[in-house]
C-alpha cells in the first residue's frame, strides 16, 4: 500500500509538473512569440483561451501540492520535510516559491484577469487591441515572473533529487 | 512601409527548434536517474525514493580505540511511545575497512535514571552495519552507549538522542516543518477558493442578466 501511494503521489507531482510548468513554458513562449511577431491573431487566441490555462494552472497546482502533501505523510517523518538536513532545506525553499506562485497566480486571476476578459473580443471579432491594455501586460509580466519561479521550484527539486553526488 | 503581419526573419525558426532542443534536453534530465555508488546503504524499505531522501544519513559520529563508529535514527526525531529503529555502522581509523563480525550492545540511558541493556546484531548482508528497534517511554534526551569487542580490546562510545511527545511537539525544525506545511496548506486553500469564488460569481452575474 505505502509502495503505490508513493508510485501514486510521484505520478501525481509528474502530472501536476506537466500541467503547470509546461503550461507556463509554453503561455510564456507563445506571448513572447505574439508580442515578437506583433501578432493580433495570436494574442487573441491566447485572450480567448485563458479561462482554460487559468483551470489548467489551478488543476497543476493542486496535483502537485496534494501528491507533494501525500508523499510527505508516507514518508511519515516527523516534522515533515527532513529539516535541518540539506534536503529540507531545499524543500522548505520549494514550499516558499510554491506560496509565492500560487500568490502572484491568484493575484493574477482575482486582480486582471476579470479586466482581460471583459476587453477581450468576441470570437467573430478581426482583431483586438488586447496586447496594449495594462491588464493584458501585467498578466504577461506576472505569468513571466510565475514561470521564474516555477523553474527555479524544478531546478530545486533537480537539486534534491542529486543531493546525494 | 512596415507592415505589422510580415513574416518574421528566419532566425525565429532557429530560435524556435534551439528551444524544443533545450526543453527536451530538460526532459531527458528529469526523467534520468543517476545510479550511484556507495557504501551499504541503510535500505529502508529498499526503495530508491527513501534512499534519495537521505534518509540514511549518518546524524552523529565518535571514535573509540580506533574505530569510528556513524549513527542515525529512523524517524531522525524519535516520539514517545514509537520504536525507531538505531543503526550504527563500525569501520577502523586504520585501514578504512568496515568491520563486521562484532559482537556489540547498546545501553540505554532514560531521563529518569533508568537503563536498558540491549543486543545490538549486525544487520544481515550489510556489512558493518549493527541495528536494534527501541520503543521509547519517555520525553527528554536518552544517552546511547555503544559497547563491543575487537581483537580483544573492549571499546565504547556514547551518543544522545532527544524524543518528542508527538510529532507536533519536536524541536525547532519539526515545528518549522510542520508550519511550513501548514502555511503552504493555507495558501493553497485560499488560492482554491478565490478562485472558485470568481467562477460562480461569472456565472452567477452572467445568470443575472439572462433573467433581466
Amino acid at each position: 500500500m505505502k509502495h503505490f501511494l508513493e508510485y501514486l503521489g510521484t505520478l501525481l507531482h509528474l502530472v501536476g509538473m506537466l500541467l503547470l510548468v509546461g503550461g507556463h513554458i509554453w503561455f510564456g513562449f507563445f506571448t513572447a512569440m505574439a508580442e515578437r511577431r506583433k501578432d493580433r491573431e495570436g494574442a487573441r487566441f491566447l485572450a480567448l483561451h485563458l479561462p482554460l490555462m487559468a483551470n489548467v494552472f489551478g488543476v497543476g497546482v493542486l496535483l502537485l501540492f496534494g501528491s507533494g502533501v501525500l508523499r510527505l505523510l508516507v514518508w511519515g517523518e516527523p516534522g515533515l520535510i527532513f529539516l535541518p538536513d540539506p534536503y529540507g532545506w531545499l524543500l522548505l525553499s520549494k514550499l516558499v516559491l510554491y506560496m509565492l506562485i500560487v500568490i502572484n497566480g491568484a493575484l493574477i486571476e482575482r486582480r486582471y484577469l476579470p479586466y482581460v476578459l471583459q476587453e477581450r473580443p468576441g470570437a467573430s471579432s478581426a482583431g483586438t487591441a488586447l496586447h496594449l491594455t495594462a491588464a493584458w501586460s501585467q498578466v504577461k509580466v506576472r505569468a513571466r515572473l510565475n514561470l521564474l519561479l516555477v523553474l527555479i521550484v524544478v531546478a530545486l527539486g533537480e537539486a534534491l533529487r542529486y543531493s546525494r553526488l | 512601409m512596415p507592415h505589422s503581419d510580415q513574416q518574421p526573419p528566419r532566425h525565429h525558426d532557429h530560435g524556435c527548434f534551439a528551444l524544443c532542443a533545450l526543453l527536451s534536453a530538460i526532459g531527458l534530465l528529469v526523467c534520468w536517474t543517476p545510479v550511484l555508488a556507495h557504501h551499504g546503504g541503510l535500505g529502508i524499505e529498499g526503495d530508491l525514493v527513501q534512499w534519495a531522501l537521505k534518509v540514511d544519513q549518518w546524524q552523529d559520529e565518535g571514535m573509540a580505540q580506533g574505530h569510528r563508529i556513524k549513527f542515525l535514527s529512523y524517524p531522525r526525531q524519535p516520539v514517545v511511545g514509537n520504536s525507531a529503529r538505531l543503526v550504527f555502522e563500525i569501520q577502523s581509523t586504520a585501514t578504512g575497512q568496515y568491520v563486521s563480525g562484532l559482537s556489540a550492545q547498546l545501553e540505554v540511558h532514560a531521563p529518569d535514571g533508568t537503563q536498558r541493556l540491549l543486543p545490538l546484531p549486525e544487520v544481515t548482508g550489510v556489512t558493518a552495519y549493527y541495528e536494534t528497534t527501541l520503543l521509547f517511554e519517555q520525553e527528554g534526551e536518552h544517552t546511547l552507549t555503544l559497547h563491543s569487542l575487537a581483537a580483544g580490546v573492549p571499546f565504547s562510545t556514547t551518543f544522545r538522542k532527544a524524543v518528542s511527545r508527538s510529532p507536533l511537539h519536536g524541536d525547532w525544525p519539526t515545528l518549522l516543518g510542520y508550519s511550513t506545511v501548514l502555511a503552504a496548506f493555507l495558501v493553497t486553500w485560499i488560492g482554491l477558493v478565490l478562485s472558485v469564488q470568481r467562477r460562480f460569481a461569472s456565472v452567477w452575474s452572467s445568470a443575472i442578466a439572462e433573467v433581466r
